[in-house]
């Protein structure tokens, strides 16, 4: 019997997620889609494989990864040297999910641009250049932050 | 000086191990037994777990015998352990070069016995063996069959065009 009928769901699903990179998170599932059905529907169906997204793949993968996270936690990165994606449209879109961030890394010039699309009365953020850890489970934990403000 | 307190463990085949109580303790499944009915001659079975996976399990345990146990709610996938997911120690490593039944038998066993850093060190074990593969080598791999017809590969290729297009 092979991997996902010999364990439990649940681990499965453990390993499949220790197969997401940071780099190019939403490549690596769909990859992972391509072996066979089964991997398919049970990547599909499991949102938190799906939180961690990386503007370095592009838009297309941005908005396939935020529309099958569904509810789950969010880890963004921004490195803006590394991706085609407009900075003010990034942060668009995670913006609107902003009580879904769990961990956020920008590596910017224009780190101010960031903060227009954001709602600080729903994210309770502190976007200012000296934004200190935080590690609520419902406060975004800032990680390796790199501001060039 | 008295000798260290003992336990008997009995596998789902009959066999009976006895080990150093703080060994047998790495399960946290087995720490709650001896804590629920106290200490007693009487063997602790195993009946999920046969002869040759419990010798293997107790190797690792009785190499990691000293060890702090790890937090309850310690997570194998949190993101720290996903960037740290090649790094396996070496003895681990050694450990747990054995073919995939016994790779898949020992992660059952780790899961059902409740020892987490074991059930970790498995599930990286077989992430590092999928992790940069195409699908057809993950399918080669674990003996997994391509059901999709070439119309539906294609298809779910052709939904994920942007993958090509950065």
């Amino acid at each position: 019997m092979t991997l996902h009928k010999r364990l439990p769901l649940e681990i499965f699903g453990s390993i499949l997620h220790l197969c997401v990179g940071f780099e190019k998170p939403v490549r690596d599932l769909v990859t992972l889609q391509l072996v066979c059905w089964t991997w398919h529907n049970i990547i599909a169906d499991a949102s938190f494989l799906w939180g961690t997204i990386n503007a370095a793949e592009g838009l297309g993968a941005f908005r396939k990864a935020l529309q099958m996270a569904k509810n789950s936690l969010l880890d963004l990165i921004f490195i803006e040297r590394s991706t085609k994606i407009d900075q003010t449209e990034f942060f668009k879109l995670a913006g609107e999910k902003i009580n879904q961030w769990k961990s956020l890394v920008v590596d910017s010039k224009r780190w101010e641009a960031c903060q227009d699309h954001l709602d600080p009365a729903q994210g309770h953020l502190d976007l200012g250049p000296r934004a200190s850890p935080k590690a609520t489970s419902h406060t975004p934990i800032w990680r390796s932050t790199t501001q060039h403000c | 000086m008295s000798a260290a307190p003992q336990v008997t463990l009995e596998s789902s085949d009959g066999e009976k191990f006895k080990v150093d109580k703080e060994v047998a303790e790495r399960s946290v499944l087995i720490k709650n037994m001896i804590e629920d009915v106290g200490e007693s001659d009487n063997p602790i079975p195993l009946p999920n777990v046969n002869a040759s996976v419990l010798k293997k399990v107790l190797e690792y345990c009785e190499h990691h015998r000293g060890d702090p146990l790890p937090a309850a709610d310690a997570d194998p996938s949190n993101d720290d352990n996903r960037k740290r997911a090649t790094e396996i120690s070496d003895w681990d490593q050694k450990f747990i070069q054995v073919d995939q039944e016994m790779l898949f038998e020992i992660i059952l066993a780790a899961n059902y016995m409740d020892i987490k850093p074991l059930l970790d060190v498995g599930c990286k074990t077989v992430a590092n063996m999928i992790k940069g593969k195409t699908p057809e080598e993950i399918r080669k791999l674990f003996n997994i069959v391509n059901d999709f017809t070439p119309e539906e590969e294609a298809q779910i290729k052709k939904e994920n065009e942007w993958a090509e297009d950065r």
